[in-house]
């Protein structure tokens, strides 16, 4: 399905909103199935899908065990002998956070189905000043250099005979301290040189500028976000009716 | 014929105090001029070209004194509009100078903010693309393109703009011979076309057609003259300044 990016974005705010309000795992999960379909519409590949989420599964589970052991209430399912260690509520908590983390990242992976250049210029047509969008965007690129920039270091650091794997996590802390400066200094400098190359093409030389593109909404495009803004506000009047 | 680029008692220190990168350099390129400017590494290549680009003064910190003029204005009084439809600059490498996704969108940024219409927009896009002959490049992304081609990017996005002045800092240093041959190519027709052309380069044999070369070291200018003049120097060649074989020279001078 071809929708604007601009719909696509407010699809994104509709369920995350919705993620943040719900606290049932219930709901959440009912709002990640419905996430996940509206990727497969827009012939996302579940792989992928499952590729972004790989990196939080560690984070996910930390929390689903904190929040299972703190937060009290409910049937007890696992004690140490006077003090509930498991309950109910608990479970229902932390599958609840792992469930909100996985709606948040899925719904965030739309923006992954238009390039910057449409986000930017989406953005702009909504009256966001211009450099903003461009700042959003050029972070975004610059995201995957930095972490080639960083597996460059770090290799540079093993090629030099240090076994990463076998030091222990004091010396590998104290050392990333001090990997750490290089890595921002190179930031910097590709920042500053950046902004000379921006500067060089006539980057702010006016208050306004034009675009070769134009993003134009259509009917679909005014039908979805109609469908989700609504659905959304119906769904949080009536979460809040209830509570 | 007028002088596009004019350079007067400049001198640059990093920092107040510091030792002086460049060390009193006047010369003169009139219109339409190639000039190559050559010298070993550290010598102040690029710290000049961001001085003639006005990146230093506009850009960066240190001190510069002496002036530049770029077809007559002086580049310390020029607002960024103004720098960059004068004098387009190249740098040495490609991947701090292209952000955008497509290499359309690239070319394009340029002529989008001087607030051209988009037809005109869609106009420069189209005939910097036909000459540097790029076409099959226009929908890829720039970061995936090989080292000649993100150079050729580069300089497409500069010539949107339509610069009569060009300062390339070592274009063809990080390119095999084949991306050589073909952005000097394109540097000939360039150079066809009336631009006047500052380049950087160590690698003289591919550029061997350049009007002029200029030969810098520690900071000064030691030699400026016809490119075939200092090659037939035997005794400056030998001494050893630069860092190409002359050998390769014989048959061109």
């Amino acid at each position: 399905m071809k929708l604007d990016p601009r719909t696509k974005m407010v699809m994104a705010i509709c369920l995350s909103s919705l993620a943040l309000l719900y606290d049932t795992p219930d709901r959440l999960l009912l709002l990640l199935a419905a996430t996940v379909a509206l990727l497969l519409l827009f012939r996302f590949n579940p792989g992928a899908v499952w590729g972004y989420l790989k990196p939080f599964l560690s984070l996910m589970l930390f929390l689903f065990v904190i929040q299972s052991i703190f937060s009290p209430g409910g049937a007890v399912l696992l004690a140490a002998g006077p003090v509930p260690l498991v309950t109910s509520q608990g479970l229902s908590t932390g599958a609840s956070v792992v469930l909100r983390i996985m709606v948040v990242t899925a719904s965030a992976m739309l923006f992954t189905t238009f390039s910057s250049r449409d986000f930017i210029l989406g953005l702009v047509q909504w009256k966001v000043p211009y450099e903003l969008a461009f700042m959003v965007a050029i972070a975004i690129r610059f995201l995957p250099v930095f972490r080639d920039e960083m597996i460059n270091v770090v290799t540079a650091v093993q090629l030099r005979g240090v076994e990463l794997k076998k030091v222990p996590w004091g010396k590998k802390t104290a050392m990333y301290r001090r990997l750490f400066f290089p890595i921002v200094f190179g930031a910097m400098l590709k920042a500053q040189q950046l902004a000379v190359a921006m500067e060089a093409r006539g980057f702010r030389a006016y208050p306004r500028r034009t675009y070769l593109r134009r993003l134009d909404l259509r009917r679909a495009d005014y039908m979805s976000m109609l469908l989700f803004l609504s659905a959304t506000l119906t769904l949080m009047g009536a979460d809040v009716m209830v509570k | 014929m007028m002088e596009a680029v004019t350079v007067q008692s400049l001198t640059y220190q990093y920092r107040p105090g510091g030792p002086f990168v460049l060390k009193g350099i006047d010369f003169q390129v009139p219109q339409g001029e190639f000039v190559v400017m050559t010298g070993l590494s550290g010598c102040g290549k690029s710290t000049l070209c961001f001085c003639l680009s006005g990146a230093i003064h506009h850009n960066r910190d240190g001190v510069m004194a002496g002036e530049i003029t770029v077809n007559g204005k002086n580049i310390r009084e020029m607002r960024p509009a103004g720098r960059a439809l004068e004098v387009g600059m190249v740098f040495q490498n490609p991947d701090t100078q292209l952000f955008s996704q497509t290499v359309e969108d690239e070319i394009a940024f340029a002529p989008e903010n001087l607030c051209l219409p988009p037809e005109r927009i869609r106009e420069r896009v189209e005939s910097v693309i036909a000459l540097l002959g790029i076409a099959a490049l226009r929908e890829a992304s720039p970061y995936q393109l090989s080292g000649g081609e993100k150079h050729l990017v580069a300089l497409a996005a500069v010539l949107a703009l339509d610069p009569p002045v060009l300062i390339l800092d070592e274009v063809l240093s990080q390119l095999d011979s084949a991306g050589k041959k073909k952005v000097a190519a394109v540097l000939r027709k360039l150079h066809g076309i009336g631009k006047t052309i500052i380049a950087v380069e160590h690698n003289l044999e591919s550029v061997a057609f350049a009007d002029r070369l200029m030969v810098m070291e520690n900071g000064s200018l030691i030699r400026f003259d016809r490119t075939e003049t200092i090659l037939a120097d035997r005794d400056f060649m030998d001494a050893g300044r630069l860092l190409y074989d002359h050998k390769i020279f014989n048959g061109v001078s």
